[in-house]
């Protein structure tokens, strides 16, 4: 019966998690065109399963999202909606990031999904785009990261870490792979 | 000379009718009408434009718990469970069933569905057996009840069974050894947040739902926004083929009875024209149907029809006599008017003695019922006068001899006969029939009004049979005094309690915040998590003042009410044993346990408020206090037939039943009242009684075999409704119909007879 628990708590972290997944950024875009540009391919109606961890103790659970994302050329702007859901648990999804100059801000997936994240930031590096910060997971801060493919072929792949101090290496939290629908 | 053609001759015209006022004089509308046809014609077009324009506006109501709806203790709690926790009528259940449902591949299956079914729009909450987990104390890692990875080759059930014996939630929802498994989802339908379960909505949710199971899975539902959604959809085809039947029939009957196309189209217009102003005034007063009110048509229908037959063979037999048009019309009103205005009379009485039921849904059918009633008796008056008296000049009179002519003299010999033999077997058969009206049980289960061959019905006969049922009961518990909700304290109150109510239902079959602890969260912890959460998930556990705990059990629909009353009043008061007051059990078999046996028992009594009402006006109206008694026992013997044939069958007595016996004796006394009408016109004529009662036998007869006939024939579209409550009330007021007749004909001369002679003449007021 842990319904409850998981809804608020493990879900809450899972919803944390996938918001810094899938771009909870106030990053410096390369440039406002390439921002754009970047932005603009994630636009499109998505759905995502994979796995990811209700928090570092825990093994991972099996989570399935949808997200549909639109992109406004005027305000440079991907606003985005959808639900992610675990076995145990649902929450909803609303979000937007902008461009502003040479800059992004706002986040992908809503202030609720992003309100577990502490210092966040983002950066595209490689054709991804990387994002960073700290979750609190009780007394400790944990450092998180995630690794936002470029759609290809229909497809991108979001991948998160954690970083494991005992173990002084990046432990995978989850992984989805998000197909356009 | 024949005794009709005798009495017609001899008040062949107006001024010169001395029949007895029978009906209140509330025939004479009929000449208000043929003194303005005119103005009465642009009266009737303009209403039925306005009812047929209504006719789009039809709404449906298929809240089959309406009849449950009073302000009784029960049905309040019912109602504070859903004001105050969640509204738990939007939960739809879904019976997941697939051979290989228990190995390694099928599990996983049935995990993809709940995680698809977490995606869809609306939907607020999934629950499963994957639901469950707790919470490891030493690492605090979350531990779920069944594996995130299932190895190939697992033993899935034998898995199951193990977790089934730590776990509620999978002991409830898994069925391995019926492949089956239970997912409920918190639906959007809710009627307190403006979306009640309408049928498209609902059907496109399962539709949805049905698209993203993954291949293999069979999928039934269950829950009550499926259950409404299919009775709104029965009711709107129902009304469809009631309607079309009813038409039809009405016509054919019409047309077989008086062998030609133009009587038969003038006979049916009045009861076409009452099925539309019912349904129109529907539509224009915005007025659901709903399952009790769905018949109201037909049966307005059929009484118009049998009403116009009457009317229209005494102008016929005036025509026949020379009369002309105009004043056969009137002679023809003030001749049957009468009886159809006291069939208006005790008919509505019969209706609105359901009012008495002290329960909203009885007071809209009493007042819709004897609307429906007055209508069919308006609507006569109205369009047969028109009509007779536009194109009456036209139709072609010839004599004919009546179909079941031949029955009258023999119905009429029978009662002078056996007189003393049949007055003996109505005493007889009342007597053998009695004992079946006080051994009959009640009962109002509410898949029992399903349409049997429904999705809902369906699921909810799977749900009984492989879970063990999913009717939702539940205890309120108050969260103790100088306690918070969520301190250690109330949560060993709680925890006492919910073993009481498991001890009553089953250990398995109860779950409450207790669990949540047990799974590993502190109540300082379930508080914390409680703050952030969605009202609809801490509702289930907690109200939302945080002042009353939930524990919620499930049960068969079906539960018998004796056990849900021993449920209820045991746990409760084991739980005063132990000094923690104020517990309270509500739920479906409660409501229906505590509610139903009154609900009946108050329309039992207004059956008999009927009764003897209807025979008190006939008294009155009749001035014939002997006549009007003698009417008693031939109308109470089709009933008590029906309750004893129930009885025996063992089947209980179900709201519809009794609508249906009180509607049938408000009809069957019809009959009598037919009767008596001519019989005490022949005495008043100065006839003695035996010549009295062989003439209006003789006449009457075959008008009300005819008539009980096309009553029959009009009711017959019931009997092919998917509600089961329409086609229990359309076939009980048939067979109550068929039965009454023979006792009216048969035992209610002997009856009258056997009163008069034992009455000295000076007594007797007529």
């Amino acid at each position: 019966m842990m319904e409850v628990r998981d809804l608020t708590g493990s879900a809450g972290r899972i919803a944390a998690i996938a918001a810094l997944t899938l771009g909870a950024l106030t990053a410096h875009a390369p440039a406002q065109t390439d921002g754009a540009e970047f932005l603009s391919a994630y636009a499109g109606e998505w759905r995502g399963s994979g796995e990811t961890r209700p928090d570092p103790r825990s093994e991972p659970t099996r989570v399935t999202c949808r997200v549909s994302a639109i992109f406004d050329e005027n305000a440079g702007a991907l606003r985005n909606k959808g639900r992610c859901g675990t076995t145990r648990g649902t929450r909803d999804l609303n979000g937007t990031l902008r461009l502003d100059g040479a800059n992004l801000t706002g986040d992908f997936l809503g202030q609720a999904a992003a309100s577990g994240l502490v210092n966040p930031r983002a950066r595209i590096d490689q054709n991804m785009i990387v994002s960073e910060a700290e979750v609190p997971d009780g007394a400790k801060m944990v450092r998180v990261r995630t690794f936002l493919t470029h759609p290809e072929d229909g497809s991108f792949r979001v991948q998160s870490q954690y970083f494991d101090r005992d173990a002084n290496q990046w432990i995978v939290a989850g992984e989805l792979e998000f197909t356009r629908q | 000379m024949p005794p009709l053609q005798r009495r017609l001759r001899s008040a062949s015209l107006p001024g010169e009718v001395d029949l007895k006022t029978f009906g209140f004089g509330l025939e004479a509308f009929g000449l208000l009408v043929l003194r303005f046809p005119r103005a009465f014609t642009a009266l009737l077009a303009v209403s039925l434009v306005a009812c047929v324009a209504s006719l789009p506006n039809l709404r449906f109501d298929g809240n089959i718990l309406s009849v449950l709806e009073t302000d009784g203790e029960a049905f309040q709690n019912y109602r504070r469970v859903q004001r105050d926790f969640r509204d738990f009528s939007r939960d739809l259940g879904i019976i997941v069933r697939a051979d290989d449902l228990y190995t390694p591949e099928g599990i996983e299956k049935l995990r993809n569905l709940h995680l698809d079914l977490t995606l869809i729009d609306g939907v607020e909450g999934v629950f499963s057996l994957f639901s469950s987990s707790s919470i490891d104390p030493g690492s605090g890692a979350v531990i779920p009840a069944i594996p995130e990875r299932i190895a190939p080759g697992t033993d899935v059930k034998s898995l199951i069974a193990r977790a089934a014996k730590e776990n509620m939630l999978v002991e409830q929802l898994a069925r391995p050894d019926r492949n089956a498994a239970l997912i409920s989802i918190e639906s959007p339908f809710s009627e307190a947040a403006g979306r009640p379960p309408d049928p498209a909505p609902v059907h496109a949710l399962i539709e949805e739902i049905r698209e993203l199971a993954p291949p293999g899975l069979q999928l039934d539902f269950v829950g009550y926004p499926l259950m409404r959604a299919d009775a709104v959809e029965a009711l709107i085809s129902d009304q469809f083929l009631l309607t079309s039947v009813g038409i039809a029939m009405v016509f054919a009957i019409a047309l077989i009875t008086f062998r030609a196309v133009g009587p038969a189209l003038i006979c049916a217009l009045p009861a076409l024209t009452a099925i539309i102003w019912v349904l129109g005034g529907y539509g224009l007063s915005g007025t659901p149907i709903n399952y009790l009110s769905t018949a109201l048509p037909t049966i307005a229908m059929v009484i118009a029809l049998v009403d116009t037959i009457m009317v229209y063979f005494s102008w016929l037999g005036y025509r026949q006599e020379g009369v002309a048009n105009h004043d056969a019309i009137v002679s023809a009103i003030l001749r049957a008017g009468p009886a159809n205005s006291m069939n208006m009379v005790t008919t509505a009485i019969s209706f609105a003695s359901f009012a008495l039921g002290g329960n909203a849904a009885m007071r809209q059918l009493a007042f819709l019922g004897s609307l429906a009633v007055v209508i069919s008796f308006v609507v006569v008056l109205v369009v047969l006068t028109l009509a007779l008296h536009f194109v009456g000049d036209r139709i072609r009179v010839e004599a004919r001899k009546p179909f079941f002519a031949a029955l009258g003299p023999m119905v009429a010999r029978l009662s002078q006969t056996r007189t003393r033999g049949l007055t003996a077997a109505s005493i007889v058969i009342t007597l053998v029939f009695l004992p079946g009206h006080f051994l009959i049980g009640e009962q109002h289960l509410v898949t029992a009004q399903l349409p049997a061959a429904s999705e809902a019905a369906k699921g909810e006969r799977l749900a009984s049979e492989i879970f063990g049922g999913v009717a939702p009961i539940y205890m309120i518990l108050p969260v103790p005094k100088g306690h918070s909700w969520s301190d250690d304290g109330a949560l060993t109150t709680l925890e006492k309690a919910e073993n009481e109510f498991g001890h009553e239902i089953g250990d398995k079959r109860v779950f409450s915040l207790t669990q949540v602890r047990d799974a590993g969260l502190s109540g300082e912890k379930i508080a914390d998590i409680f703050k952030d959460a969605p009202e609809t998930l801490a509702g289930r556990f907690i109200s939302e003042d945080r002042d009353e705990f939930l524990i919620t059990g499930t049960v068969p629909y079906g539960m018998e009410p004796d056990a849900a009353r021993a449920v209820a009043e045991n746990a409760v008061s084991r739980l005063a044993t132990q000094g923690i007051a104020g517990a309270k059990v509500t739920g479906y078999p409660i409501l229906a346990s505590t509610e139903i046996p009154k609900l009946v028992g108050s329309l039992r009594q207004s059956f008999v408020w009927a009764i003897v009402l209807g025979i008190a006006v006939i008294a009155a109206a009749s001035r014939a206090p002997l006549v009007a008694l003698a009417t008693l026992l031939p109308n109470l013997v089709p009933l008590l037939f029906i309750e004893t044939a129930l009885w025996l069958a063992g089947e209980p007595m179900d709201v519809a039943h009794i609508i249906a016996l009180t509607i049938a004796f408000g009809i069957t006394v019809d009959n009598a009242i037919h009767f008596i009408n001519l019989f005490l016109a022949d005495v008043e004529a100065g006839m003695d009684d035996v010549a009295a009662m062989r003439s209006s036998l003789t006449e009457v007869t075959p008008a009300l075999v005819a008539a009980t006939l096309m009553f029959i024939g009009g009711s017959i579209g019931t009997l092919f409704s998917s509600m089961p409550s329409v086609f229990n009330l359309g076939f009980l007021i048939i067979i109550a119909l068929a039965t009454g007749l023979i006792a009216n004909l048969t035992l209610l001369p002997a009856l009258i007879l056997t009163f008069r002679r034992l009455t000295p003449r000076g007594l007797r007021l007529a």
